[in-house]
């Protein structure tokens, strides 16, 4: 017993001092920031000058800001509809990945996994290509299919088009991560549920709807609040693809925190802002994991 | 147990390894590098030319004249996710930063204010007082760098804008060269703009006739501010704010907006989706006219070094009323960093010095000008032969020194701040969402009013 103490001490005192630089890590560059961020936000800090207490009015001007309200309602129209593009698109690749007999399965893993994998800008700088009125690649594939009309479009460059080019690039850029996800889960999931099912006269299609997905609600919950904390923070496919504009149309809320911060120098406002936008993940993270049950199976 | 000892001992040394690692890297503690060597650090934005310029002949030469002395330089983008702006700040900041470095000129106001800059020493420059520094430039080009009779910056580029037009567009099109002398009225220019504006049979848009500093994917506060208020003092208001107090809905910012809109949506002389690439298009025929400085002739012909252009005053409202030629002014500096100690800072202002010249020197300037197109509106430069032999070669660039003469010349106050932003704001909603200026003046005043 006295050996079995010793021996867990001492497997503790390896543990943590295996951890500790990972500890170390996320306190530093992770607890510690938002920790200044939250003072910082409760003062009328101009960057490069000492900063003064004005206790919530960073919180009340934001509050009835304009601008900080457009921030969120371009990042939250941008977000819900690249979540659920890539939602949906990620599912049924994953599901089109899952059969046992699909030829080619490998290397259409690499393929959906390779924009995963490089870079926002580099990408960003093809994909502004892409969207090149007239001269670029889907100008191109319009000309190819005869229209014409079409070919002229402002993807970047017209407010109502402006958004759902990003939404494509991240649809298209993020897709491949959330397959992998949604394939690991649908691997998890016994194959006799849905045998079983079938053998009992349910079609593909119920068997999915009514084994699977409810099974793979954990992975959907984890991949809906992965998927929209991530896109809301997404600041380089906004940044190269229209800075924000045209006419603020995608002028979402990191853009906003970048240049309040970098650019106007409001180093409390933009705290205050970050602050806000952080409650505003939180607060989804929470509800998803809330109003979507989990489900377990032995 | 003695593998474990063994172990921990392992253990305890990797956590030195990175202790004493993490230590070699702080300044001052790690083991001191080549003896005496001094090193300037000096950042500038990313602009191959210049860097060119920078590595293959400034800086091999200081070094060569003094011994010892180490340049180190580093080139960031301009834009982008980490821009040239952010970093500087970001660093002078938090005491650090380089020991000089190159920025434009909206940056003086804030980095002055927060003490980041120190002040430079005449003499270092040949000059026997900040006075006599000042007045060695053209009147009014050094405002942006002098506070309290003290000089915070010097030249790398001093510009205004012209109007460059593609000669074989305007001929093909049957519209005669613009007169060199005499601006042309905005209104002209946007009947010409009109008539050079050309769709293919499908109806898509191959060609327009004029091109502002400002589009979609270009989102520059430096180029808004410029074509605004170029258009805002020519109808007679100098700033946003007058006495201290935004003026945003007045009948000059009104009728600014209402030229923009005039140009995008009546006439269509202007199309904000068009451009794809500012240096390529005009030069391969797809915009016949655009605002610019002398820095746009070496990048254009880059794409097509045989593309015929005229250069014509900058357009003003009324060609008939003097009152109206007023153009603006932008420029970027070198800068030295208050935060390093007196000897480095000596050291910083030699370097500038030597890059761009002492008292009543020229060759640099001439340098400067040849290779980049950068101009250092220095009196000495502009009456030295280097600068007459340029002009008789290269007689577009008459455009620049008549300019001084021709119009009221000043800087920007607002672009890269947050009124800069609420008028990129303004101009977008004329121009985009086709809203009328009137109610995007009203909208202007509310966001600067709500500024204050």
């Amino acid at each position: 017993m006295t050996y079995k103490i010793c021996c867990l001490r001492r497997d503790l005192k390896y543990g943590l001092f295996f951890i500790s630089p990972s500890v170390v890590f996320f306190l530093l560059f992770w607890i510690m920031p938002v920790l200044l961020a939250l003072y910082y936000s409760l003062t009328r800090w101009k960057v490069g000058r000492p900063g003064t207490f004005i206790g919530f009015k960073n919180y009340t001007n934001l509050l009835t800001d304009p601008q900080f309200h457009r921030s969120i309602q371009a990042s939250l129209t941008i977000t819900l509809l690249a979540v659920a593009g890539t939602m949906v698109l990620s599912l049924i690749l994953a599901v089109l990945l899952n059969d046992e007999h699909l030829r080619g399965g490998r290397l259409m893993k690499t393929l959906i996994i390779l924009p995963v994998v490089t870079d926002w800008v580099a990408t960003g700088l093809v994909w502004q290509l892409i969207f090149l009125p007239h001269s670029g690649v889907l100008a191109g594939i319009f000309s190819f299919l005869g229209l014409r009309e079409l070919m002229g479009l402002g993807w970047t460059a017209t407010k109502s088009l402006a958004p759902f080019a990003i939404v494509i690039f991240i649809v298209w850029k993020t897709t491949g991560l959330y397959t992998i996800i949604f394939l690991a889960g649908l691997r998890s999931i016994p194959r006799q549920y849905t045998e079983a099912a079938l053998v009992d006269g349910a079609n593909a299609w119920q068997a999915f709807v009514n084994i699977t997905l409810p099974l793979l609600r954990p992975i959907t919950v984890f991949v809906l609040v992965t998927a929209f904390v991530n896109t809301m923070g997404l600041f380089e496919p906004v940044f190269m693809l229209t800075g924000g504009g045209p006419s603020d149309a995608t002028r979402v809320l990191p853009i906003f925190l970048y240049e309040t911060f970098f650019q106007f120098r409001n180093g409390g406002y933009a705290s205050a802002a970050g602050v806000l936008f952080l409650v505003l993940c939180l607060g989804f993270a929470l509800l998803s994991a809330r109003s979507l049950q989990y489900s377990y199976y032995e | 147990m003695r593998k474990i000892t063994y172990f921990s001992l392992l253990l305890g040394r990797v956590w030195l390894l990175i202790v004493s690692g993490a230590l070699a890297i702080v300044p001052g503690v790690g083991p001191a590098t080549a003896a005496q060597e001094r090193v300037l650090e000096v950042w500038t934005h990313e602009f191959p030319p210049l860097q060119n310029g920078m590595t293959q002949k400034w800086i091999p030469a200081f070094e060569a004249k003094n011994p010892g002395v180490k340049v180190k330089l580093t080139a960031i983008p301009f834009a982008g996710i980490v821009s040239f702006d952010a970093k500087l700040l970001a660093a002078l900041s938090g005491g650090e930063g380089p020991d000089l470095w190159d920025m434009g000129d909206w940056n003086y106001k804030t980095f002055i204010d927060n003490k980041f800059l120190a002040p430079f020493d005449p003499k270092i420059f040949g000059y026997a007082s900040e006075q006599e520094m000042i007045d060695a430039y053209l009147p009014g080009t050094m405002d942006i760098f002098v506070r309290d009779g003290k000089v915070y910056g010097l030249f790398s580029e001093y510009n205004t804008l012209a109007l460059f037009y593609n000669l074989d567009m305007f001929e093909k099109a049957g519209i005669p060269p613009l007169p060199a002398d005499k601006p042309a009225s905005w209104k002209q220019i946007e009947e010409i703009g009109a008539k050079l504006r050309k769709t293919d049979p499908s109806g898509a848009l191959i060609q327009t006739g004029y091109q502002f500093g400002f589009f979609a994917s270009f989102r520059s506060p430096q180029w808004y501010a410029q074509n605004f208020y170029a258009l805002m003092r020519q109808y007679g208001q100098e700033d946003l704010y007058v006495d201290g107090k935004p003026a945003a809905n007045t009948e000059p910012v009104k009728r600014a907006l209402q030229a923009l809109y005039d140009f995008t949506h009546t006439s269509k002389a202007y199309d904000p989706t068009f451009l794809n690439n500012w240096f390529a298009d005009f030069p391969k025929g797809r915009v016949a006219m655009v605002l610019a400085g002398t820095w746009f002739v070496p990048a254009i012909k880059q794409n097509n070094p045989d593309v015929r252009f005229g250069v014509a005053p900058h357009p003003v409202t009324d060609p008939e009323d003097k009152a109206t030629y007023k153009n603006i002014q932008w420029s970027w500096g070198w800068s030295v960093n208050a935060n390093k100690p007196p000897e480095q800072q000596q050291l910083a202002q030699e370097f500038i010095a030597f890059m761009l010249g002492k008292k009543g020197e020229t060759e640099q300037a001439a340098w400067w000008f040849n290779n980049l197109g950068y101009t250092q509106p220095s009196k000495a430069f502009f009456e030295s032969k280097a600068y007459a032999e340029k002009l008789a070669k290269d007689p577009w660039l008459r455009q620049w020194v008549d300019a001084f003469k021709l119009y009221e010349i000043k800087y920007v106050p607002h672009s890269y701040d947050e009124p800069g932003a609420a008028l990129m704001r303004a101009m977008d909603r004329v121009v985009y969402d086709k809203m009328s200026p009137e109610e995007s003046a009203k909208l202007l005043q509310a966001e600067l009013e709500r500024l204050q």
